[in-house]
């Protein structure tokens, strides 16, 4: 990794934008650009800059590991095969959310019903650190709080489409409302009254199984 | 200042926890909760899940490798796909184009063609006449041969006829260059048997019966002072127009011309148009 990306600087670190820029929209034009002139080294430079939030949200999207390696692979895929149909001027990473939103969608159809019932059972148990912070002396008290956890993932796969990626985008993501409208490609309004929902839902959901153990014990 | 009611708050809290709202709203939310334990309890809820959610979903450290691989594969996949994909002059869309350009070109010319071939029947008349020249019995014919219409066999036949040109002896000749324009063809004709035709259909007895004498004219101008024979025999001499149902029959007496017979010119070549 580290000798790839001393390739890439020294290779094209005068024609490309510097690192301090990746934060600005003409970072992304300027590589947009040379990837449509055929500068493969800019199109790596765009996944180098991109790739741990395309990873993130597929993850977040499908729930286990090699899904979000697939899905990801396929978005860059798609943004690289697409590139033409994006307009100069708009904003490059809610294009790219977009696609690795519908990317995903895909995905989980593609699983069915029965791979998303899985979800939250599967693959979140060997990525050891998500309850690394969590975890305590009491083992009881670890129980539940990984039951707990399970439950919300399970309530989060049980959300429609719309409703699951404006959660993970608003809430997960940490996008704006704004963000998170231009990445789904509708309105702040919408995007608001899909995230309520979802939480409420969640919460719903959380709240009813918990009291159902609660009346079982 | 306005008072919520705990329906209204409670579709707004989840907003208000995650921050959502501002201005107004917010105010009034904050005062609502502030008033009712009901709705602040809810918004614990709200909040509690949101942690959760955050909690479950913790994104964990995928590793270099885990981001390499994706990248070797992408970048592999975009390699692999350029060198297999085909020149950009034979792209589908470059190949439907050309197909659709010939179509229409071809389209063009034959129509250009039939359209040409529709209106110039003058024009490839005046191209390539062909006379014909046959024997005519007189006695057959009778008086009544004058402005007679003669119906010759099906279209498909007299083009034939009308390549060989056959003599008086059996012998046939083959003409090219048929190049004379019809109307030329008419007044060389008109100019060698005008004066004879008429006398020769008015007095049978001068058409033998036995005229079996044949010659063919080509473009209506070659007719030599053999063709000609003298005696009373009527030369039938047909013109194949480009058209095969179209035919000019024109019948010419063998027989030397008379000074008082050149009167009779009113009598022109008859066209027999037939469809």
């Amino acid at each position: 990794m580290t000798t790839e990306m001393a390739h890439i600087f020294l290779t094209d670190a005068q024609a490309l934008p510097s690192a301090c820029e990746e934060e600005s929209a003409d970072y992304f034009a300027v590589l947009v650009a040379r990837v449509r002139a055929g500068d493969e080294l800019a199109f790596e430079r765009i996944m180098l800059a991109t790739e741990q939030r395309v990873v993130s949200i597929a993850w977040r999207m499908l729930g286990n590991r090699e899904d979000a390696r697939d899905a990801a692979q396929d978005v860059y895929l798609r943004v690289y095969k697409y590139l033409e149909r994006f307009r100069a001027g708009e904003d490059f990473r809610a294009w790219l959310y977009r696609v690795t939103i519908n990317v995903c969608r895909d995905f989980a159809r593609k699983k069915g019903a029965a791979g998303l019932a899985q979800f939250g059972e599967i693959d979140f148990d060997q990525e050891g650190e998500v309850f690394a912070t969590a975890r305590s002396s009491n083992p009881e008290s670890l129980a539940l709080q990984e039951q707990q956890l399970a439950l919300v993932r399970r309530a989060l796969q049980s959300l429609p489409e719309r409703e699951r990626a404006a959660l993970v985008l608003r809430d997960l993501e940490g996008f704006s409302t704004e963000e998170v409208a231009q990445a789904l490609g509708s309105r702040p309004v919408t995007v608001r009254s899909q995230v309520s929902s979802a939480r409420a839902k969640i919460r719903t959901y959380c709240d009813k199984l918990t009291r159902k153990r609660g009346a079982s014990q | 200042m306005r008072t919520l009611k705990c329906k209204r708050v409670a579709r707004m809290v989840s907003l208000y926890v995650a921050g959502d709202l501002v201005g107004a709203p917010e105010r009034d939310v904050a005062v609502h909760l502030a008033a009712c334990e009901k709705c602040c309890r809810l918004a614990e809820e709200f909040s509690e899940s949101s942690s959760l959610i955050t909690q479950a979903f913790t994104t964990p450290e995928f590793g270099a490798e885990f981001y390499s691989g994706i990248r070797h594969a992408v970048l592999g996949e975009i390699t692999r796909d350029r060198r297999l994909s085909t020149p950009w002059l034979f792209r589908p869309r470059w190949l439907y184009a050309t197909a659709f350009a010939a179509i229409v070109v071809i389209s063009g010319v034959m129509l250009q063609h039939f359209v040409g071939s529709r209106r110039g029947v003058p024009q490839d008349l005046a191209r390539a006449p062909q006379v014909t020249v046959q024997p005519t019995s007189g006695s057959s014919e009778g008086p009544s041969l004058r402005k007679k219409h003669l119906l010759t066999g099906k279209p498909s036949a007299p083009s034939s006829n009308a390549l060989a040109l056959a003599s008086p002896h059996g012998s046939s000749r083959h003409f090219e260059g048929m190049r004379k324009p019809d109307a030329l063809v008419t007044a060389q004709a008109a100019r060698d048997g005008r004066a004879q035709i008429e006398p020769a259909m008015q007095s049978p007895t001068r058409v033998g019966p036995n005229a079996v004498e044949s010659v063919s004219l080509s473009g209506g101008s070659s007719s030599s002072p053999s063709e000609r024979a003298s005696g009373s025999q009527i030369s039938r001499i047909e013109i194949q127009t480009a058209d095969p149902n179209i035919r000019i029959i024109w019948l010419v007496p063998r027989e030397s011309r008379e000074p008082d017979e050149t009167n009779h010119d009113q009598d022109h070549p008859e066209t027999s148009n037939r469809k």
